[in-house]
């Protein structure tokens, strides 16, 4: 949390110390009416001369005045000190999310991330002006308070320290308290909405398994936590404004207790008295507002380890040091030895994997749920590293090439379509920046995707929602392929992207596809073997492991694994034919 | 479900069932798209909704959205009138023009979208806030203690002002006649102040923790009868309302209201006596001053109004801005894996930074003026501080008020002012915390199931004969889709449902779970009707494996051991092997004790069908039911599970529903059903034979394998 702060609000420390200076004048001037109603208790009333006090109630409007002026100001740098940090803070954030490698986003999810970019870093905005608005008065006033106490009655000063002391004493004993409860109690409570959740999800199988009173007992068991977490919680944050004002009244009864002395000595006034109680009072409320920072504190502090936690990853993708010159145009591509595991010493999800595909080829690849197919197909544009074996274009290790300059040659149409906001042309420019429209005609043309989109309305102008969630999956699908075609890349990524076609569209597709394709290497996954069957290679996976490869005709002959897919799809006549 | 679905008046020609269908096709698409859909389907024409239906059978969600595309597709008139139209048009315009109206489609859509921000108005305060404190009664003595407590501790803290003032006045007196100080009398004083400074600590800080107490006791009783409730209510009370939407009830409603009686109970008590008992004590001192200072707080009042409105606005713009860049942010990292494979990250962050730029000015706006609030009422705070001294020092010059009555004055000004410039956001706290109770309410008023005890004994052990007699059935009463359901299906039989979407396959299944309840006719097991049966009883006979393949947060082997009491680590292992998962499971670091995390991305949608099915297995029911059980596992571990499935129902009644029709063509009976009447029965054979409905969606299943090859 400090970390952040420190980093992001460096460039803005200037403002930064004009809102400690002007928060500190507005202070000084709430101290500075007690000190001046001492005037007029003591010259205007108690000196027995007709002095006229009138100067100085008017000095002390001047001042209400400036105590309004002196915030109205602040206000204004407040504002933008912590605008522009959070500003800052989410744009570092966003570039460094767009920088890491698959395998790091992995790690965190892609929701968790969204809410630690939009939540969390409102947490922190919340938190520095708190800190700014709130946390930043109680040592101004403590501070401020004492050298009036001191310009009062340097006698009586010392009371101000004593009560200030015993404040921070306890505020010191809380907070570590505070937050580590706090912790605690979030957590549990993020527990119960969880299992709300879980249970409304799963109604119709609890009460298959008649598990009712289970998942209450496990409910109120989470709940009864959350009630006793959120009562410890409170006996701390609950004991704070009754002992802050405790302690500045036990300093009222000092103040009273010397003043007496004091007085009948001639060594203060009854105007200083009164003052004291009353920069008593205002410090204590410069306390209270500590009170208010304390309760968010923890959360920004928790908020603002997730976003460090994002922020030090290192991008497991990088650029080689000194990235070789890929050649214009990619004519083969090979996989020597090749294993991949998601997490260290976990399972292999590809073990020992060795093909070469050249230019002009079709290579396919089949096998059972989890088997690696999509893993084995993310690791050509370098979505993530193998663990062991390398990646070949052209024989040169794709780690050796630049990242944009290995993916511009790649045309990937992703299992789930996914299509951003703005019109179709946008998308299918996505492919190709400069691409004319003639150019996304023939790509929609190639995709089977004309039709549609020249009956909507504004036709290549028609705007899509961010996700492409306006039109249909079907439709998503044929423009994801269109955005991959528009490119005329080397290699085509196809990950089981033709589900979603019915068996007319997928057929045409191909067939027009192929006519595209002559020169690049096409690689496919797919689920049914009818979508495949023509490869010029298929490969076949199980479990990570390579099991075979070979044409339709020799892996049927040969394959064990490759016809006992083919059996729980074909039909008899098929598998003969 | 959306069951008000807008009728036109080319759907009045279709039957109940069809109507039906076309509600269950809505169903079937994303939330977002239904509306757009039901649209379409009010312009139809009846030729248009015939040719649809016809077409529906059977199809997934995407399917049906494609549907009906190429039924309202256009004709060439209108493809050419639509083309000149796009000739006149710069490209420019056209790509404005549609994003205006699909700006224009969302925001109609988020209109109807419940549980919005903003205005949270209870709509009846006073029956919610009467059972909010009827809840609240139930922690009476807590509450009274708190109250009594909170009473002494503001009585003390407003007697502190005025034996401060009474000492500090009998020491001017000691000072100006020069008399030696008692020190005995100083210290009874201070003795006195000292104890009323200890009791309003001890009181304040004792009836604080009693609120709070009485708080979390009110919510903990809250979250358990909501929890309780939704394990009684019927299914068809969740097919009226979004899960979403209940969720929050039980957790963000209920924590509001929380948030706002714990920081609204102890402080309006205390607000109000401390208000009120300053008042009087400065009216007794002199009340022609307090009157005066009585008079800022309108203005103070008035002013912080204004101020709050206008920042209001701005955090609307703040809080709009925000949504917009958080849309960004989920654009562009849902969509990562594209972003970077087709190089756009430039863009991608230009385009945030100008959302982020937008959000910046707005939340700088906003920022501001709340902070203004504060110094604004502390102006008229300083204003009311400068009348007590200016004439408070005249008074005492023309002898009618002691020093120390200024002292007091100024402390009980001081105490006042507080809670009233918080007055303001308490009461709006109140509010939002009754809305919120309101909603909670709401759900607790709805009936639950009906428990009937059993009156006819179940002869044991279970046989599994069952009967469908005259079954009817519709989700609303008054919307019947099964009609006349009459089945006999003996013990040990397969029986497989097949028909299209909305057909009410599942429907079936739910009858006999009694998740619903039938509208007429009824269901027997071994000749007993199910509804004389408890639904415990009922529910313990059947073992059920669904499409949606819900997993609690625990370890896989608590999941699969969910259906019994008692699990042996053989039986265990047995049924994750038959359930071919045992491979995957032992992949896994932790093995069996891997816990399932809450969106389960550790493991595969298809793995979590497998360990369902060995729930299933586990439980070792009498009946077993399969809907979908296997949708998401892929075609060779299907046929592989297939013999262990086949191992499962040997001996016991089951019942399958399947969309790969290749896997029930052993069953002893099929069930074909459309529009939720049962069209054809008997077995693959017979069915073929008839080369009906049965016949027609096998054979396309064959269609598809033909074309492509």
């Amino acid at each position: 949390m400090i970390e952040l702060y420190t980093r992001f609000l460096r460039p803005y420390w200037k403002k930064v110390v004009l809102v400690i200076v002007l928060s500190m004048l507005a202070s000084l001037c709430s101290l500075m009416l007690p000190m001046l109603s001492k005037r007029i208790i003591d010259e205007g009333v108690l000196s027995g001369e007709n002095v006229s006090f009138s100067g100085t109630v008017a000095l002390m409007a001047v001042i209400a005045v400036l105590s309004m002026l002196f915030p109205a100001l602040n206000g204004k740098f407040i504002a933008e000190v912590a605008m522009s940090f959070s500003r800052n803070l989410r744009t570092a954030f966003f570039s460094h999310v767009l920088r890491l490698s698959q395998r790091d986003l992995d790690q965190f999810g892609t929701a968790s991330l969204i809410s630690r970019q939009g939540n969390d870093i409102m947490q922190m905005q919340t938190g520095i002006v708190q800190l700014m608005t709130f946390m930043l008065t109680a040592p101004l006033m403590c501070i401020g308070g004492f050298a009036i106490a001191l310009l009062t009655s340097p006698r009586l000063a010392w009371i101000v320290l004593v009560a200030v002391a015993l404040c921070l004493a306890f505020v010191a004993l809380v907070v570590g308290k505070v937050r580590k409860v706090f912790l605690s109690y979030q957590e549990k409570l993020d527990g119960v909405n969880r299992l709300a959740r879980e249970s409304l999800n799963g109604m119709r199988v609890i009460r298959a398994f008649n598990k009712e009173e289970t998942e209450e007992a496990r409910f109120s068991g989470v709940a009864e936590e959350v009630k006793s977490k959120a009562l410890n919680l409170n006996r701390y944050l609950l004991s704070f404004p009754p002992m802050m004002s405790f302690f500045i009244n036990l300093a009222n009864i000092l103040v009273l207790w010397f003043g007496a002395h004091y007085m009948t000595d001639h060594l203060a006034t009854y105007g200083d008295i009164q003052a004291f109680i009353q920069y008593l009072s205002l410090i204590v409320s410069g306390m209270m507002m500590l009170s208010v920072g304390l309760i968010v504190l923890p959360r920004v502090q928790a908020a603002g380890s997730r976003i460090a936690e994002v922020l030090h990853v290192t991008p497991s993708v990088r650029d080689a040091e000194q990235p070789r010159e890929l050649a214009d145009h990619i004519d083969t591509l090979e996989f020597k030895g090749v294993s991949f595991r998601y997490a260290e010493g976990g399972a292999d999800a590809l073990s020992n994997i060795s093909f070469t595909v050249s230019a002009g080829q079709t290579l396919a690849i089949i096998g059972g749920t989890g088997a690696g197919k999509s893993t084995l197909l993310n690791l050509i544009p370098r979505y993530y590293d193998p663990s062991e074996g390398a990646v070949l274009v052209n024989g040169c290790d794709i780690r050796d090439l630049r990242q944009a300059e290995l993916r511009k040659h790649i045309g990937v149409v992703p299992q789930k379509a996914f299509l951003f906001g703005g019109s179709i042309l946008d998308n299918l420019r996505r492919g190709k920046p400069d691409a004319t429209e003639e150019e996304a005609n023939h790509a929609l043309d190639v995709a089977q995707a004309r039709d549609f989109v020249e009956e909507k309305e504004y036709g290549l102008y028609t705007a899509l929602t961010p996700g492409g969630t306006n039109v249909s999956g079907g439709q998503r699908q044929r423009l994801s392929i269109a955005r991959a075609v528009i490119r005329k890349p080397d290699i085509y990524l196809f990950d089981d992207s033709f589900s979603a076609l019915d068996f007319k569209t997928d057929a045409a597709l191909r067939r027009a596809l192929a006519g595209e394709t002559r020169d690049a290497i096409v690689i496919i996954v797919a689920q049914r073997i009818s979508t495949i069957k023509a490869a010029d290679k298929i490969l076949v996976l199980d479990n990570g492991k390579l099991v075979g490869q070979g044409a339709h005709s020799e892996l049927l002959a040969s394959n064990e694994v490759y016809r006992e897919i083919a059996r729980s799809q074909l039909s008899r006549e098929e598998m003969e034919a | 479900m959306d069951n008000n679905m807008k009728m036109s008046p080319s759907m009045a020609a279709l039957s109940p069932g069809q109507i039906q269908l076309l509600k269950d096709c809505l169903a079937a698409l994303p939330a977002e798209q239904r509306g757009e859909f039901e649209e379409k389907l009010f312009q139809m024409t009846p030729e248009q909704l015939q040719r649809f239906l016809n077409r529906a059978g059977g199809m997934s969600p995407e399917e049906i959205q494609e549907a009906m595309e190429r039924i309202a597709r256009m004709t060439p008139a209108q493809r050419r009138a639509l083309a000149e139209k796009r000739a006149k048009m710069s490209p420019e315009d056209m790509a404005k023009l549609s994003r205006q109206k699909e700006q224009e489609r969302q925001k109609k859509h988020a209109k109807k979208a419940p549980g919005g921000k903003g205005a949270a108005k209870p709509k009846n305060a006073g029956a919610s806030l009467k059972r909010l404190l009827a809840y609240l009664g139930r922690q009476k003595a807590v509450l009274l203690w708190g109250i009594v407590t909170a009473v002494l501790a503001t009585v003390f803290s407003l007697l502190a002002p005025k034996i401060l003032s009474f000492a500090l006045d009998r020491l001017q007196i000691v000072v100006d006649n020069d008399i030696q100080l008692q020190y005995g009398k100083v210290v009874l004083l201070l003795v006195i102040l000292g104890a009323a400074y200890v009791l309003n600590l001890a009181f304040s800080a004792y009836s604080n923790q009693l609120f709070s107490k009485a708080t979390q006791e009110t919510l903990y009783q809250m979250r358990k009868d909501v929890d309780h409730k939704l394990m009684r209510l019927p299914f068809s009370y969740f097919d009226s309302i979004p899960k979403g939407d209940i969720l929050s009830r039980l957790t963000n409603d209920i924590e509001n209201v929380g948030n706002s009686l714990q920081q609204s109970m102890g402080q309006i008590v205390t607000s109000i006596l401390t208000i009120a008992g300053s008042m009087v004590m400065m009216f007794t001192i002199c009340w022609w001053l307090t009157l005066l200072c009585l008079l800022t707080i309108p203005c103070s009042i008035l002013v912080s109004r204004g101020i709050l409105k206008r920042s209001q606005v701005a955090y609307r713009e703040q809080w709009k801005n925000l949504g917009g860049l958080n849309a960004v942010v989920e654009e562009m990292f849902s969509g990562s894996n594209v972003v970077t494979a087709f190089g756009f990250e430039d863009d991608a962050l230009k385009a945030f930074e100008g959302k982020n730029g937008e959000l910046y000015k707005a939340s700088k706006e906003a920022q501001y003026l709340s902070y203004m609030v504060n110094p604004s009422s502390t102006f008229f705070n300083n204003i009311a501080y400068i009348l007590i001294c200016a004439l408070g020092a005249a008074n005492v010059l023309n002898g009618a008020m002691s020093l120390g009555s200024i002292t007091a004055l100024l402390q009980y000004q001081k105490m006042y002012s507080n809670p009233v410039s918080q007055i303001a956001a308490q009461l709006n706290n109140l509010q939002s915390a009754l809305a919120s109770a309101e909603r909670v309410f709401a759900l607790l008023d709805q009936p639950e199931e009906t428990q009937k005890e059993p009156e006819q004994p179940l002869p044991e052990p279970v046989r599994g004969d069952i009967q469908f007699q005259h079954l009817r059935f519709g989700y609303t009463p008054d919307r019947i889709l099964m009609h006349d359901i009459d089945v006999s299906v003996k013990a040990g039989q397969m029986v497989a449902i097949v028909g299209p979407t909305g057909a009410g396959k599942t429907t079936l299944v739910n009858l006999l779970m009694r998740f619903y309840e039938p509208n007429g006719g009824g269901i027997s097991i071994d000749g007993v009707d199910i509804s004389d049966i408890t639904r415990r009883k009922l529910r313990s006979m059947f073992g059920m494996v669904l499409q949606e393949t819900w997993l609690f947060n625990g370890s896989i082997r608590d999941n699969i051991s969910y259906g019994r009491e008692s699990v042996s680590e053989e039986e265990l292992l047995a049924a994750a092997k038959s359930a071919r998962i045992d491979h995957f499971v032992n992949t896994l670091p932790d093995g069996y004790d891997t816990v399932i995390n809450e969106d389960a991305s550790n493991i595969s949608q298809g793995q979590k069908q497998l360990i369902t099915i060995a729930r299933a297995m586990i439980a070792n029911p009498a009946i077993l039911i399969l809907d979908e059980a296997t949708s998401s596992v892929d075609t060779r571990t299907e046929a592989v599970i297939q013999q262990a499935m086949n191992n499962l129902l040997k001996g016991r009644t089951s019942f399958v529903i399947a969309h790969r029709l290749s896997t029930i063509r052993n069953a002893n009976l099929i069930l074909v059903m459309k529009n939720g009447d049962i069209v054809e029965q008997g077995t693959h054979d017979s069915l073929m034979k008839q080369n009906g409905l049965y016949a027609e969606l096998y054979l396309s299943q064959f269609e598809q394998k033909e074309a492509s090859a």
